[in-house]
């Protein structure tokens, strides 16, 4: 299991190295960041041509890489252009509301795409299922953004339930949870939908009702529990989609999180910052799929960490 | 052991069909058919005997196993259980009824719920039909099952992939086991196992009926295991019983021409032994679209005019059923739906 | 017709971040009219504010980011920033320069500027505010700190700032700066503290200012809020605030601020969309509130291209465009036809100067004249205005119907304007917005017309340049009114662009607010202002 955990690690590593790689060279691609920042200011050309030796822009491309590969290497993700803070600080305090909410959403994508992927399979064929499978293709289908409109509208507006946006108390967590929510669980539903289809197959499934089981005993200790295999897979692969979801749901809902922040780093060509977001979003996406596969020795005990066995 | 002739049986099947409905759809809208997999069976299982269901692959012999237990709902026909008919009870009355009828699959890798432990695997239906009264007790009870399979204590917080195909059988059996079953429909329960532990298995299953004195439907396709193991055998051709006998009988003498074809198909195990081996012309036809007539007309080496015509009913001759327009009925039943034994 | 123009590598770009799904926030504007619009059929008049009594919220689009004044040129910055902080001068809703920080100022020649500093004043942290802070906050400005950050460029006419005593000051120009005073009322002008600087430097004080103003702040939280509390210190007595706090929220999206003013989450809703015009006006508790800016909005020339380097195709193009039609049809009449690349609140705007009737004919006469019938014209425009992008469809139209055919590119907005533009690469013809923020034509004519600067790859007149340089060497208010006056004659005809309309700009407001008067150049000041 070290040896396991060690050698994703070292995948990591590597990961990283070639996102600091692509990302350093892309988002030089996207423009100067000086022009950006005198943007309102309208300035001259000696203006700008100062701002960017003062920012070590004017050098060699590689050196300016070897010095961002240096930094990294020491945790130092360097200073925002924009805002004079240290990128680490300023990922530090939106890491937490992004995860929140994709946390939260996902929490609501499985309450919603369970039940209904579990009645879609195990009814299948029927008007419930029909129902189960319109009920993800339009969450699929559905733009987050129009979404998150809607459910402002008639949260907020008309029924003043919920605050519209904004962060801090749980009330305010409801509306973008829920449209994040709502949109990854058309697809997890789906997955649920099939996985159960393919489980509730299986002849041990048929052992189980032999057992004289009551029929929700049977879906759901021996068919959900398998399931749950490829559904987590997928969860895990889905993370990257969910984080690129929150963007969005952090732009409607005026969330302080991560993907605006790295966004408005774009837009403004705040290279250090996203950088140095890009690199912590690597980061986690590559520990989540660590502890999705972790996560798999517990969910099924024929696949042993590391792999021996498949 | 031999059936005794004045015994009640155990399970009546009478008449027993499974017709999956398939989808035809043409430009003007959809035309109704099925798949007749079972259409019209009836046999009997008497208390402490091994009835033998063989026949080819989509004979429907496996359609008719899972249909006692209801874990296929029948479309027609009773199953007959201590006086009421199984395929009519509700829900709630079947799981219990379970705990009387098990089953052991073909295939043991399949049939494992691959997340439980060989304990946990085994005793639940311990707790599920509160044949043990407590935790500790299913415990204590699970380890004695197994240890009659054959597994040891070691074995119990296994999981089935640790084990191999024929442990996971034993397993298997234990589980069936468990619930003091009164029919165990085994289906297929060695064809996936190695030939050198497939008698092993045999064994086993063998010795604990003797213990246990419960009764097997044992459904094969390979006919000199379950001349082995069986006291009657009913040959079964695309849905329907062509001929039940005493295993003597049916070995000596197979009277169905299609009997006759598959009995000659056994590896000879005596070499140099002459006996003419009957080759089958044709493929099995579809069970969706059955020929008219005798189902097995097509490829019968025997067939006549009748044979395409009528469809031959199972009725007794010479001490067993056969459905075939060679062999007339003997006796004042004949034509009768109800099989008796001999 | 409108062909997306979105660079590979850009998309590349976007990718990296795990954010394909950009396109929909850089499209916010868009997006957000279709909800807003579904917005009108519902008719909840919530609005009322509860647990808030002498406090104020405010929704804005954008945060300051850095509240370090030499490091930004963010209007957003300037409409929180304006409460905290103060310059020498204070620059009134009318536009008008007033003494600040400085109670009085002289000048003794072109080239030096002597001030009285305001006595008593201190800055939020009891540190005094003297001739030294003064003096810090532009060695600062115009030193190695200053030097990393985009405002040192504003203020490169000061050669120093000399201290006479605790409250004198003078600026010893290396220049004369006509935009001096206004540019000392905002942004790097402002003074800073020079013990908390010092103590804290400046990554701290970027997210906990302290300046002079009304307000202090005493929240930060970037992307999210500011809570500004009254300043109860303040020197000047009459402009003491009357709330207790000012809350500003950074909601991005149109259509979720009008929701949140909609249902009483905040008072006051800054940039209102047109489409959401309807909505605003039909709640009963909602008010809109117009004020014109110094923002301008224009079609300009690529005068190195055929075939508008021929000034009649130019100028066919201004009469080809019916301003008025714009305004009205696409902006709901909001919006103010202009003759130069400036608004009537600049310092500079000719009032005689009319802009270009809508004359189709004498369009059709020009074109025919150039003999370029049917010539196809590249027009680029930023994709992610949906305002622009409207405006251009209209444009094609009237230039389709006088003879010319136009393919219509989209880029994204920073590009356009940051490397299109500046590299000669937008086509014959591009959208351009210009801020104007000095309120003084000099900033916008020098960086558009004079040769060789960022924005201006291939517009040169020797008349121009001369006109140029003349009002930049004079303090003269009169000389450099007459020479600008003379300026937007001459580019009215050379029509290195086309002049559209200065923008108004729309605020939404509670009916719970009082006094709020709403700033032609963002820079909010809210002392007067009170709730009920």
């Amino acid at each position: 299991m070290a040896k396991f955990i060690l050698r994703r690690l070292f995948h990591a590593v590597i990961v990283v190295f070639v996102i600091s790689l692509l990302i350093f060279f892309s988002i030089r691609l996207t423009g100067d960041p000086v022009a950006v920042m005198f943007a309102a200011g309208e300035p001259s050309q000696q203006a700008i041509d100062n701002l960017t030796a003062e920012l070590g822009l004017d050098q060699p491309i590689w050196v300016q890489y070897g010095i961002f590969l240096r930094d990294l290497i020491t945790f130092d993700l360097g200073t925002s252009f924009r805002t004079g803070q240290s990128v680490s600080s300023m990922v530090a305090a939106t890491i937490g509301p992004t995860t929140l909410l994709a946390a939260a959403g996902m929490a609501v994508a499985i309450l919603i795409a369970f039940p209904v992927g579990i009645v879609s399979a195990v009814k299948r064929g029927t008007v419930l299922d029909f129902g189960g499978r319109m009920f993800s293709l339009i969450g699929i289908s559905f733009p987050n953004f129009w979404l998150g409109i809607m459910l402002i509208l008639i949260f907020a507006v008309m029924l003043g339930w919920f605050p519209a946006s904004g962060y801090g108390t749980p009330q305010h967590f409801v509306l973008p949870a829920i449209t994040l929510g709502l949109i990854l669980s058309g697809i997890l539903s789906r997955l649920v939908r099939s996985s159960m289809l393919e489980v509730l197959n299986q002849q041990y499934i048929a052992t189980a009702h032999s057992k004289g089981l009551r029929s929700w005993v049977v879906i759901f200790r021996h068919g959900l529990r398998n399931a749950l295999i490829p559904t987590v897979t997928f969860m895990g692969v889905q993370f990257g989609g969910l984080l690129a979801g929150t963007v969005i749901i952090e732009q409607v809902f005026s969330w302080p999180g991560l993907g605006r922040m790295i966004i408005d780093a774009i837009n403004a060509r705040d290279y250090p910052v996203v950088q140095g977001g890009v690199i912590v979003l690597a980061l986690i996406t590559v520990a989540v799929n660590l502890l999705v596969d972790l996560s798999y020795s517990i969910l099924n005990p024929r696949i042993k960490a590391g792999g021996s066995d498949s | 052991m031999t059936t005794t002739t004045t015994a009640e049986p155990l399970l009546q099947v009478r008449n027993l069909q499974k017709h999956f409905p398939i989808k035809k759809s043409t430009l003007f809208g959809g035309q109704k058919q099925s798949v007749k997999a079972v259409d019209g069976v009836s046999f009997d299982v008497y208390p402490g005997e091994s009835l033998g269901i063989v026949g080819e692959s989509g004979c429907g012999k496996s359609t008719t196993g899972r249909m006692l237990l209801r874990l296929l709902e029948p479309t027609g026909g009773e199953v007959i259980y201590q006086g009421r008919d199984i395929a009519q009870i509700s829900a709630g009355e079947m799981r219990m009824l379970r705990k009387d009828i098990q089953i052991v699959f073909q295939d043991p890798f399949a049939s494992l719920n691959p997340r439980m432990r060989v304990r946990q695997i085994v005793e639940e239906p311990l707790m599920n039909f509160r044949i043990c009264a407590s935790r500790k007790e299913a415990r204590q009870r699970a380890r004695e099952i197994l240890e009659q399979v054959g597994l040891g204590e070691n074995h119990m917080e296994r999981f089935p992939h640790e084990f191999s195909g024929g442990q996971r059988q034993r397993i298997g059996i234990a589980r069936a086991l468990a619930s003091e079953p009164k029919l165990i429909i085994a289906d297929e329960p060695v064809s996936a196992l190695d030939v050198s532990i497939q008698a092993q298995v045999l064994n086993l299953m063998k010795s604990l009926q003797k213990e246990y004195g419960f009764s097997f439907v044992f459904i094969s396709h390979d006919l000199s295991v379950v001349k082995h193991f069986c006291d009657r055998i009913g040959v079964m051709y695309l849905g329907k019983l062509v001929e039940v006998a005493e295993k003597k009988d049916l070995y000596a003498k197979p009277m169905h021409p299609y009997a006759q074809a598959l009995l000659s198909a056994i590896p000879r195990t005596v070499p140099g032994s002459t006996k003419q081996r009957i080759v089958l012309q044709g493929d099995v036809p579809s069970p969706a679209n059955p020929p008219a007539g005798c189902p097995f007309n097509p490829r019968c080496p025997a067939a006549f005019s009748d044979c395409t015509e009528i469809v031959p009913e199972l009725i007794s001759r010479e001490g067993r059923q056969v459905a075939c327009h060679l062999y007339p009925a003997d006796d004042p039943q004949a034509g009768q739906q109800q099989p008796t034994a001999v | 017709m409108s062909e997306k123009h979105t660079p590979l590598w850009r998309l590349l770009a976007l990718g990296m971040a795990g954010t394909l799904a950009l396109s929909a926030c850089g499209n916010g504007d868009d997006g957000g009219n279709g909800s807003a619009d579904g917005g009108e059929d519902i008719d909840e008049a919530e609005a009322e504010v509860d647990g808030r009594d002498n406090d104020l919220v405010i929704g804005v689009p954008l945060d300051v980011q850095d509240w370090d004044p030499i490091a930004t040129f963010a209007l957003a910055w300037s409409t929180q920033a304006t409460s905290v902080f103060e310059g020498l001068v204070h620059r009134d809703l009318d536009l008008e320069l007033q003494p600040g920080l400085a109670e009085d100022w002289e000048y003794h020649d072109d080239t030096t500027l002597e001030f009285q500093l305001r006595e008593g004043v201190e800055f939020h942290n009891g540190e005094p505010f003297n001739a030294d802070a003064v003096a810090y906050t532009f060695d600062r400005l115009l030193g190695e700190e200053g030097a990393q950050g985009p405002q040192q460029e504003n203020y490169t006419a000061i050669e120093e700032v000399e201290v006479v005593d605790d409250y004198t000051v003078i600026f010893h120009l290396n220049t004369p700066d006509p935009v001096l005073l206004t540019n000392l009322s905002g942004y790097g002008g402002v003074i800073v503290p020079p013990e908390y600087m010092e103590e804290h430097g400046p990554e701290h004080f970027s997210e906990n200012p302290v300046g002079t103003g009304p307000f202090e702040v005493t929240e930060y939280s970037r992307d999210n809020q500011t809570v500004l509390e009254r300043n109860e210190n303040y020197w000047d007595e009459d402009r003491i605030p009357e709330l207790d706090t000012v809350t500003f929220r950074i909601i991005p999206e149109a259509s979720t601020r009008l929701a949140e003013l909609q249902t009483g989450g905040i008072d006051v809703m800054k940039e209102v969309e047109i489409s959401q015009i309807g909505t605003v006006e039909d709640h009963d508790l909602l008010e809109l509130d117009e004020v014109e800016t110094p923002t301008v909005r224009a079609l300009r020339f690529d005068v190195d291209r055929e075939p508008v380097d021929d000034p009649r195709v130019r100028e066919a193009i201004n009469y080809a465009i019916d301003r008025n039609a714009l305004i009205d049809d696409l902006r709901d009449g909001y919006g103010v036809p202009v003759a130069s690349f400036q608004s009537e609140l600049s310092f500079g705007f000719n009032p005689d100067l009319e802009p270009y009737p809508y004359d189709p004919d004498r369009a059709r006469e020009l074109i025919e004249e150039a003999g370029v019938e049917g010539e196809e014209l590249d027009l680029y425009v930023p994709g992610d205005d949906g305002n622009a992008q409207e405006a251009v469809q209209a444009i094609a139209y009237f230039l389709e119907d006088v003879g010319l055919s136009v393919n219509i590119e989209s880029a994204e907005q920073n590009t356009l304007n940051t490397e299109l533009v500046p590299a000669g690469d937008a086509g014959h013809i591009h959208w351009f917005g210009w801020g104007g923020w000095t309120l003084d034509f000099h900033n916008t004519a020098w960086l558009l017309y004079s040769e060789g600067e960022f924005y201006n790859p291939s517009f040169a007149d020797d008349q121009v340049q001369e006109l140029l340089d003349a009002q930049r060497e004079s303090v003269s208010e009169e000389e450099r009114e007459e020479i600008f006056h003379e300026l937007t004659e001459v580019l009215q005809e050379l029509n290195p662009d086309a002049p559209l309309y200065a923008d108004v700009y729309l605020y939404a407001i509670n009916e719970r607010v009082q006094n709020w008067q709403s700033p032609h150049d963002d820079r909010l000041q809210l002392e007067d202002v009170t709730v009920d």
